[in-house]
């Protein structure tokens, strides 16, 4: 389940990050060649080439600062989905300290809070990115499992008779 | 109560209440879980009677019962209470209300004896209800997964027959919150088991009993990593 959930988060944040445009419209290639080619390694979960693409686009080019803000987020996928989530946090901040309204990266973020356990940081991330966007799967997806490892049920039975 | 739990029993007729049951009431903090003997006459009478207490006057006068849409109501003023049961259901029970308390009662049809409006046999031992159902397996369920996905917390309430083996019978929802909550709570009731107990003749040989299911979640806090507050020293001089 680890392994496409990752998958999920980390394709879902690259495509559209990279791709998404305000009016929705998908457009491949959208001028930083590099960030396309990095998101979609990121998408196949070849996270290295990923990592080593969407790098090359941040230094080739000059991103704008949204797709700067994407790029970094799409890192923060990337480190993550390869279990280093310290890195990831870092870049997932750098992302949101110039793009504060993009709920992908702090899902990210969430995700790499939860892989260290941290599942109060991840839920405090997790509700950012649902006040930005309510319906995203992944957030309901990480949220399930955050409250899986950060919630202990009990039930109390009582008899009447 | 749960819509579903009235929903489920929708297609049955409805039940023949009068005569003489045998009831458990719960949910009153005060008074615990109270064993009684109700009866409705077939002229709309409704008594009550808690077996062991007063034999020389057993049977206290409630108001009269009225039946409004398969629906049974009655009421008992020293306690305040109002009861109501839905008939179209597979035994007698439902809830009960004052002003400040909400509960529920649940009935298994009383024996030869206690119809007769006998309560106590010639020697005086009460004759119905004395002993109270010890269980010998007391199953617990399993929190469904989704809901803990979910941070669903929830309540269910089953009323059931035992009979003298022990065994659970006739289990049917009286309380449910989230229908995510049926399954695990029916399996684990009919896991569960009574100590077995010798009939008597003339009293009923089914006892009425409820088990509730209240289902919460508790926070884990976060692991506190005692290293991730040490100050390295890397710069430290020698």
């Amino acid at each position: 389940m680890g392994r496409i959930t990752l998958f999920g988060l980390a394709g879902c944040l690259a495509a559209s990050a990279i791709w998404a445009q305000p009016d929705n419209r998908t457009i491949i290639g959208s001028g930083n060649e590099f960030l396309s080619a990095g998101a979609f390694a990121i998408r196949m979960s070849q996270y290295n080439e990923g990592i080593r693409l969407t790098q090359l686009g941040l230094t080739r080019y000059q991103p704008s600062r949204t797709d700067r803000a994407a790029a970094l987020s799409n890192l923060c996928a990337a480190y993550a989905a390869k279990g280093d989530p310290n890195v990831a946090i870092d870049f997932c901040t750098q992302s949101l300290e110039i793009d504060g309204g993009n709920w992908r990266a702090y899902n990210n973020r969430a995700y790499a809070y939860y892989l260290k356990g941290m599942y109060s940081e991840a839920t405090f991330d997790l509700d950012a990115a649902a006040a930005i966007n309510s319906d995203g799967r992944q957030i309901i997806q990480l949220r399930g499992m955050i409250n899986e490892r950060g919630l202990r049920p009990r039930v109390i039975m009582e008899d009447h008779q | 109560m749960s819509g579903t739990a009235e929903e489920a029993g929708a297609q049955l007729d409805p039940i023949d209440h009068t005569g003489a049951w045998t009831c458990i009431l719960y949910g009153d903090p005060d008074r615990g879980d109270e064993r009684a003997l109700l009866s409705f006459g077939p002229d709309g009478s409704t008594r009550l009677a808690r077996p062991g207490q007063d034999v020389s006057v057993p049977w206290t006068p409630l108001s009269r019962w009225s039946i409004e849409n398969d629906q049974l109501s009655f009421s008992d003023a020293r306690s305040g209470r109002h009861f109501l049961a839905a008939l179209r259901r597979p035994g007698l029970g439902g809830e009960w209300r004052t002003a400040t308390l909400y509960g529920g009662w649940w009935c298994t049809k009383a024996g030869e004896a206690v119809d007769a409006r006998l309560l106590t046999e010639p020697a005086g031992i009460p004759i119905a209800m004395t002993m109270p159902l010890i269980p010998e397996i007391m199953a617990t369920p399993d929190y469904p997964r989704q809901a803990i996905r979910e941070a669903k917390e929830g309540r269910a309430v089953i009323c059931f027959e035992v009979d003298p083996r022990g065994v659970v019978h006739d289990p049917h929802f009286i309380e449910l919150s989230d229908e995510i909550f049926r399954a695990p709570s029916l399996d684990a009731l009919m896991r569960s088991h009574y100590q077995p107990w010798t009939a008597r003749p003339g009293r009923s040989t089914e006892r009425p009993a409820c088990r509730s299911f209240a289902y919460s979640l508790e926070r884990i806090t976060d692991p506190f990593d005692p290293f991730e507050s040490v100050e390295p020293f890397d710069s430290a001089e020698p």
